[in-house]
Formats: structure tokens, sequence, C-alpha cells
């Protein structure tokens, strides 16, 4: 499903801040698996998912999502890309914070110029499936940090991506909130979606829904276990 | 929202304040310039069309230092030259009417004849009745409303220079559509304007001149003050300088407020061009993560851009034609004109300046669009896995 061979990422090379954020990565998630990349700040776990999701491009070395090389595509084919097979849920969230919970959700699908049912009908399904229907009105700068997260996975999921990438999904919320996104991540990982979660919360080491954590430490793999 | 477009939209009204705030600095400056350009030209071609009414050359004469009457008779002389067309003397004068304060231009022609009634009828509402008496007068419209104020609806006393009391019927108004010209005057027959100012009969106070040949109006002019040593000659081109002087001097206000209006404009673009706030990078980044392609992106932003400096543009264009043609320019125009008690009430001509319209457009809507879209096209390409830091 994901492959990760011998990715290098250098940034800034041959200037005096040359930063080296991996090197020599190489690791692959199989389908409906789901993947907890683990280290401390800093070593590269970000700069990982934003390769995979074609963001940005690997310095040496290929990312290969369902047989698509996307650390050689284009920069509009990379977006097409990540609409079809990524959903993205930041550290944060980063929801638009002055747009309603509707419109974030729908968001994805803005540039796709779907007919209006279509997408109704598309943000309908995810806003009761991560009940956050009865706030759709609601600005996202006036919700709950439980009311954001589930905002933020109904808008990664409104696509039905096959790929949800996580980016310390949990950094901002109490044990209670990072419980319930545990939760969450169970259910769509029973819905048969792929899963890459990014994170240094003790919370997601050693679940029995991993398939495989691998640890992180200044850009290389210092640990995979099964 | 459904659209790109939608978006756009609802992205100009999150940042409600600012882009209003944008919105009115742009319109206000592009009404500002409109306004100044539509102004200037009206002005222009309603000058130059009273510019090229004036005589050929006018001669005055002067005793130490100042204008006074001329003999008549040499207006006989001046014709006979070679060259000369005709020379015409004429009799006219101000006339201070106390009560209101203001001056009236008093203009003596050739007795009202039939034929002169005639042509008089095209320009004037007249009392037929009364035009054939003596001692009549025609008025402007500023005239007729003056005297009325002061229960003058008929005729008018003139004091003359002995105090002496002058007796003049009103047999006729200017019609509006010659406002311009005709406002504060007052025409009457050649005699009655000496009576009323003392003149002898003998004098007049100006020699008006028309030249068959416009490139031989300054030999002309040169020939009649060698002639007459106590005149001053004062040709068309003379006149249309120091006409283009105050009009210069008068631009240069508006060149000033032209100034203001381009440096607020250089800094709104000075403020988009030099990038986006982090909020606004980080929106991109969302965007770029969340499956927009960099031409979805800044469609949205050229779709803003349209909405502010375009929608500004058509607004301000509006509203500055509006308060030249419509209004008359309060405020700016008699900037331009000077102050004047019954100058005020004519109309600019509606010319419209679509060249400079077009030039106003070209220097600004192209250069808000772009100065919004390059910042936010280097923020899609460079720099949108900041979101994800
Ligand atoms: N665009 C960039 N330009 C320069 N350096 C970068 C850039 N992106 C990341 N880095 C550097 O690469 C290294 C890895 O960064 P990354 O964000 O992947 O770490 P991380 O494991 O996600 O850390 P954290 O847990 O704090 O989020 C860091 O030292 C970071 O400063
Ligand atoms: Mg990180």
């Amino acid at each position: 499903m994901i492959e990760v061979l011998n990715v290098t990422k250098v940034f800034n090379p041959g200037r005096p801040n040359e930063m080296t954020a991996l090197e020599d990565v190489s690791f692959s998630v199989g389908e409906n698996e789901l993947v907890i990349l683990k280290g401390p700040s800093g070593s590269g776990k970000s700069t990982l998912l934003s390769l995979i999701a074609a963001l940005q491009k690997p310095t040496s070395g290929e990312v290969v999502v369902e047989g698509t090389r996307v650390s050689k595509l284009p920069d509009d084919f990379a977006a097409l890309f990540r609409r079809e097979k990524i959903g993205f849920i930041f550290q944060k969230f980063n929801l638009i914070p002055t747009l309603s919970v509707f419109d974030n959700i729908v968001t994805p699908l803005i540039p796709e110029k779907l007919d209006e049912s279509e997408l109704m009908a598309k943000a309908e399904r995810v806003m009761e499936e991560f009940s956050i229907a009865h706030k759709r009105y609601e600005p996202a700068k006036n919700l709950s940090g439980g009311e954001q997260q589930r905002t933020a996975i109904a808008r990664a999921l409104v696509n039905d991506p096959p790929i949800i990438l996580a980016d310390e999904p949990t950094a901002n919320l109490d044990a209670k909130l990072s419980a319930a996104f545990l939760e969450y991540v169970r259910r769509i990982k029973e819905e048969g979606k792929t899963i890459v979660i990014a994170t240094h919360d003790p919370l997601f080491f050693g679940l029995d829904i991993a398939d495989r954590e691998i640890e992180l430490r200044d850009g290389k793999i210092v640990k995979s276990e099964e | 929202m459904k659209n790109l477009f939608a978006f756009a939209l609802s992205s100009l009204t999150r940042r409600g304040s600012k882009n209003f705030f944008i919105f009115t600095i742009f319109t206000l400056m592009i009404f500002i310039l409109a306004a100044i350009f539509t102004i200037t030209h009206a002005l222009k071609s309603e000058m130059f069309m009273t510019l090229d009414a004036l005589p050929d050359i006018t001669v005055q004469r002067v005793v130490a230092g100042k204008q006074t009457d001329i003999e008549a008779s040499r207006s006989e002389t001046i014709a006979g030259m070679f060259g000369v067309a005709d020379a015409v003397p004429r009799v006219w004068g101000y006339y201070y009417f106390a009560k209101a304060g203001v001056n009236f231009s008093i203009v003596g022609v050739e007795a009202f004849g039939t034929s002169y009634k005639k042509s008089l009828d095209v320009v004037a509402e007249t009392y037929a009745d009364r035009l054939m008496e003596e001692n009549t007068m025609i008025v402007g419209p500023g005239v007729a409303e003056t005297l009325k104020r002061h229960f003058f609806s008929d005729y008018f006393y003139f004091v003359k220079p002995d105090g002496d009391l002058k007796k003049v019927t009103i047999a006729g108004v200017f019609k509006p559509s010659t406002v311009l010209e005709s406002n504060d005057i007052i025409v009457m027959e050649i005699g009655l304007v000496r009576d009323i100012f003392g003149m002898d009969d003998t004098m007049a106070t100006d020699i008006v001149v028309r030249v068959a040949n416009p490139e031989e109006i300054p030999t002309i002019a040169r020939k009649i003050s060698e002639i007459y040593p106590d005149t001053r000659v004062v040709t068309k081109e003379d006149l249309k300088i120091s006409y283009q002087n105050v009009f210069d001097y008068k631009s240069g206000i508006f060149l000033a407020l032209f100034i203001i209006a381009i440096f607020t404009f250089f800094i709104i673009i000075y403020d988009k061009a030099s990038g986006l706030s982090s909020e606004e990078k980080r929106e991109i980044g969302i965007l770029k993560a969340l499956g927009w392609k960099i031409g979805d992106i800044l469609q949205v932003k050229f779709f803003e851009a349209i909405v502010i400096s375009f929608g500004g543009y058509l607004l301000a264009v509006t509203l500055a034609l509006g308060y030249v043609f419509g209004l008359d320019a309060p405020l700016m125009r008699s900037l331009f004109m000077g102050y004047s008690v019954l100058k005020p009430p004519f109309e600019l001509p509606f010319v419209l300046d679509v060249g400079t319209l077009a030039l106003i457009f070209f220097a600004t809507v192209p250069v808000y669009i772009a100065a919004t879209l390059i910042p936010s096209w280097k923020a899609a390409t460079l720099e949108a896995d900041e979101v994800i830091r």
C-alpha cells in the first residue's frame, strides 16, 4: 500500500543551515494496517508524513503509494493524489477558525466541482458518523476541543480516502479526549482504512490494534516492532 | 459554500474588516483619481471651447499703467491694415451692485434692430413688446435672479458716476443653456452703456480685431502697438497661456491630491506584496494538504482580488461620474474655478475621458491582482509543508 524506499530528506542542502531530517529510511505499510511513527521532537516524523502525502519531495529515494511513485509526481498530480487517497488529521487540527463546521468539512470537496446534493450527502454522512451535525453552522473557533477533533476527523474522511495520516493528533488533548480519539481510530481501522499516526504520546505505544511501531531518532529508524 | 467563488467570497467576509478597509481605500483612491481627471478633462475642453471664441487680438489703451478708454475711431485705422478682417470697438464694463455685493458685466451692442432681435430669440427669452422700447437690456439668468431677490423684476435703476439714476427695463433673459458665458452678463445698447458708465460718445472700452490668417496675428499685433504706443495688444495666444497658467496652478492642488492617492495605493500594494500573514499562509498550507491544487488556491485569490479591485474600480468610476456630472463636482470644482457668487450654476460639459479611465484601470486593477497573487503563489509553491510541522 505505502512503500518508503531509502528515503533521505535534506533541507537547505549546501547551505550553512543544512539539515538532514531523514536518512535512508525504508519501511512499508500494508492495506488496512495501522502504523505508529514515534520518536522525540525533531526526529523527522512530520517530514515523513509530508513525503507520503507528496507535500514534499525526498532528496533521494522513493515513496510509492498503491503503485504510484508519488515522490515523482508533478504538483498538480500530487494534489489530485492527496484529494483521492489521503485524509490528513493535523496537530491542533488546523481547522479554518472562521469557517463553520460544515464549511470546514466540505473544504476538500470544493475543487471537485460536485453537484450540491452529492456534496451535501458526503458531508452529512461524516457529520453523522462523528456526531457533529448539530454544530454544522457553528464557526470552528467556537468549538470545544472534542468538537474540533471530530470536525477534523470528519474533514479527513469526507472524501472517503483509503489512507489516513495523523500528525500528533492528541498533542493538545486531555486524557479523556485522547482516549476518545483512540476509539475513532479503532472505528476507522474497522472501516478498512490504512492509517499512519505520528506521535510521541505513550497512549499509542503497545496498542492492540497497531500492526507496527516505528521509532525514529535523528532521521533514522532505530527500531521497528510488529 | 460549494465552489471556489463561494469560497473566495466567504474568505473575503471572514477577513471582513481588513478587506472592507482595503476596498474602501482602493475605491476612494480611484474615485479621487477619476474625479480629478474627469473634471480636468471637462474643464479643459470647456476652456478651449471658450478660448476659441475669443477675439484674435484685443487692443486696450493704457495710461499710467492702468487700462482706460480708447478712441473708437482707432478701429477704422486698424481695420484698414493689411491682413485685418475687421476691427470693432467694444463698450463694456463691470457694474457693482452693492446691495447684493456682486459685479455684473455690462456689454454694449449695436442697437437692438430687427435682425438682431431674431438672433437674440435663439439665446434668450425675450419680451418682444419691450425689446423695441428705449432703455432695455437682456440679462443673464444669474442677474435676473439677483435683481428679483431685490424686487427688481421688470426694471432696474443704475446709478451713474454723477449720482443720477438711469432706469433700464428688462426685455429678456438668456436661456440656461448658455449659462456659463452669460450668467452674470447684461447686454444693452452701446449708447446706454456709455451713459451708465459716463463714457464719452467717441470712446470705447477696447477694440477687438479679427485676422484673416492666424499666422499673421503676431505680426499684426506688433504693428498695432507700433502705431499706437499707448496701447496694450493682447493676442488669443497670450490669453491661452495665461489661462493655462491659472489652470496649471490649480492643477497643482490636484496633483497633491493625486500624489496622496497614489501613495495610499502603494502602501496597500506594498502591504499585499510584502507577504501573507502567518494565518493566511497556514490556510494555504491546509488547503494544499487537503488536496487543493495550486491553481485552485490561486483561483480563489484571484476571485478575491477581482471582487475588491474591479468592484472598487466600477464603484469608484460610477461615483466619480455621478459626482462630476450629476452633482457638478461640489468642492472640487470651486477649487478649480475660483469662487464667484454668480458663476456657480453652470454644468460641466459631459465629456468622457475613456482613455484616462482605461489608464487608471490598467494602473490599478492588474497591479492589485498581481500584488495579491504573487505572494499567494509563492506561499502555495514553496511553503506549504509548514502547516504540518
Ligand atoms: N521546511 C524545512 N526547512 C528546514 N528544516 C526543516 C523543514 N522542515 C523540517 N525541518 C527540520 O527537520 C527536522 C525534522 O522535523 P520534523 O518536523 O519532521 O520533526 P518531528 O519529528 O515532526 O518533530 P515534532 O515532534 O516536534 O513535531 C527538524 O530539525 C526540523 O527543524
Ligand atoms: Mg511533527
